[in-house]
């Protein structure tokens, strides 16, 4: 629970708790929201978490959380931070355990029209060639040699290994490839966690949609990008599976170590975290970078065997591409201006997209309801350290959902609105009901008229298939 | 009360109680083991692994000892129950476990966190923790 009288409206749709809130804070939080956000968003830890990140030593700017914050443990989930790399900390829990969560969005040459008989048979035949579900492994085996190559090349690996083009790097962040990142640094526990999920969608949240371009909100934009109404799509959500868990699980007890060391007061064990330019900060980089490079690779494993599946069901060339790939939980180093000057600092973006200007943002929403392709604005660059939200935002713990949604009306609300859906288990389906997130639109217009991130498609989804 | 599962937007929070410190552990991963909700295979015969922990303190002793049975779990796909401390102190223990082998875990759990992991004595005199893990 936070006060509401303690937050502060300073522009349309921004809120912000000041630093004099409390003494150990060294910059203000603030929070993208509407009114009515404000009050659900006040109900749970969300902004205190935020308080606790505006004491880390070396933030500059503000804490920030998305219009789709809800509380996680030591950061919120939505929030952005951002630590000057000269004397700022790098803080494992401000990326999360899945390193490199992220979306793809694909591409195909095909509308509505031209595939709607064909979509029941293409959900199985996608369901049967991405393993998916909790501790699923995959086809694609991974040696030690080739896990180390994987986690140090990421993407342009799976090029040499014929599951990847050229073509496809030009349209991942950062090429699929961190080049920080060091094999070395990554634990055996870790790289066998990992050695059978590149290639696997896992359970949760994850999962693939296809969806058809339902509602063009800026048509040159779309099409600059090649996305015409009523087209067909893909969205791919995964991570670095529990590979990137393992490094996490191993880094935040270093980190635990290493704070004390550096004399870093924590106010959650969750922040735990070394000066970047530390060993220990340093090490975890290395390895952050090797798990983000694992979740890159990933979902070009899983890009396979879609496009293997598309081609089967549908015939004709491979006509699956790339629009972008963008992680949502990640750490970069990046040159923001910061009070009017250029300054290197490490963004944290937990829960957050990166949204550069005329970049292309892919924000998922719930399986009922739907997707977003939006252009990161000049905004997102002055106010947000280039982010911006990453999907609905959860409202509803999963038990709540078990207990209170109904399952069969769930299928019927689902069939009704025309979507087929391939789910591991009706647990799964039922947690990830759309009641239980917030109202995406409602999320997406608010970074839309704050200047972060234009909306260019609005995508319904026609097959969902889950862990 | 052994462990009880409490509810968080988006995660999975367990309060588990012990009359010392060992008891509390087993607790708590009473509770982990049923948020993994595993599919025993029947008809093999059961396995048998060690932990050796060294943590910074007690608090971080629950949480890091929960990490590395779960490490196991995901890994060796068994749910490990029968847990003996061969050495248990405030920052450290060894301890043997015996389990069993799952088919599949019907959940899944990405790490056990630090956050608000405090161990306390509660009304009753008993040591009480509440771990959230994240799903």
């Amino acid at each position: 629970m936070f006060e509401k009288s303690c937050l502060e409206k300073i522009e349309d749709y921004l809120w912000e708790i000041p630093k004099s809130y409390r003494k150990a804070m060294k910059v203000p939080a603030r929070v993208y929201a509407t009114e009515g956000m404000i009050d659900d968003i006040v109900g749970d830890e969300s902004l205190n978490q935020l308080v606790n990140v505006a004491q880390l030593p070396g933030i500059v700017g503000s804490a920030l959380a998305m219009p789709d914050v809800h509380e996680g443990y030591g950061f919120p989930v939505g929030g952005v931070a951002a630590f000057d790399v000269n004397g700022g900390i790098i803080s494992p829990g401000g990326i999360g355990y899945d390193i490199n969560c992220g979306v793809r969005l694909l591409k195909s040459n095909l509308f509505f029209d031209d595939i709607k008989e064909k979509l029941k048979d293409l959900a199985n035949q996608i369901a049967r060639d991405v393993p998916s579900g909790v501790g699923r492994g995959g086809r694609f085996v991974l040696d030690p040699g080739e896990m180390d190559k994987v986690l140090e090349w990421g993407v342009e690996r799976l090029v040499e290994l014929g599951y990847a083009s050229q073509n496809d790097l030009d349209h991942i962040e950062s090429g699929g490839r961190l080049d920080s990142a060091s094999a070395g640094k990554v634990s055996d526990h870790a790289k066998k966690r990992g050695r059978d999920q590149c290639g696997t969608l896992g359970a949760g949240n994850h999962f693939i949609e296809v969806g058809r371009a339902d509602e063009i909100f800026e048509k040159d934009e779309a099409s600059k990008l090649g996305i015409y109404k009523d087209q067909i799509c893909v969205f791919i959500h995964t991570g670095s599976r529990g590979l990137g868990h393992q490094i996490a699980t191993d880094y935040i007890k270093k980190m635990l170590k290493a704070a004390d060391k550096y004399g870093i007061k924590l106010p959650d064990r969750e922040l735990a975290c070394a000066p970047y330019f530390s060993r220990e900060g340093q090490d975890y980089w290395a390895a952050m970078c090797a798990g983000a490079n694992f979740a890159w690779s990933n979902r070009q494993m899983i890009t396979y065997y879609i496009r293997e599946a598309w081609q089967r069901i549908l015939g004709g060339e491979n006509d699956l591409s790339i629009v972008y790939d963008v992680a949502h939980n990640i750490a970069k180093v990046e040159e923001h201006n910061v009070n009017g000057k250029k300054k290197k600092v490490v963004v944290h973006r937990k829960g957050a997209t990166r949204a550069f200007e005329n970049q292309p943002v892919i924000i998922p929403g719930t399986m009922g309801t739907s997707s977003f392709l939006l252009v990161g604005q000049k905004g997102s660059m002055d106010k947000t350290f280039g982010s911006s939200c990453h999907g609905a935002g959860r409202t509803m713990s999963r038990t709540r959902a078990k207990k209170t949604i109904d399952y069969n009306q769930l299928r019927k609300m689902l069939d009704e609105r025309g979507i087929i859906i391939k789910a591991g288990s009706k647990k799964g389906l039922l947690e990830e009901a759309p009641a239980a997130y917030k109202d995406v639109d409602d999320v997406v217009n608010v970074v839309h008229q704050a200047g972060i991130a234009k909306k260019v498609v609005r995508f319904r989804p026609v097959v969902v298939v889950k862990g | 009360m052994t462990f009880e599962i409490l509810k968080h937007t988006a995660d999975v929070r367990v309060k588990a109680t012990g009359k010392d410190l060992g008891d509390l552990l087993v607790n708590a991963l009473e509770g982990m083991n049923e948020i993994l909700d595993p599919k025993i295979r029947t008809g093999v015969i059961g396995k048998k692994s060690k932990v050796e922990i060294e943590s910074v303190d007690r608090d971080a002793l629950v949480v890091d000892f929960l990490s590395e049975i779960l490490l196991l779990s995901q890994t060796d796909k068994v749910v490990w129950t029968d847990v003996v401390f061969k050495e248990i102190e405030e920052k450290n223990l060894v301890a043997e476990m015996a389990g069993s082998e799952v088919k599949e875990f019907g959940d899944d759990i990405k790490a056990v966190t630090y956050h608000g992991a405090k161990i306390a004595t509660n009304e009753e005199g008993r040591l009480e923790v509440t771990i959230l893990f994240d799903i």
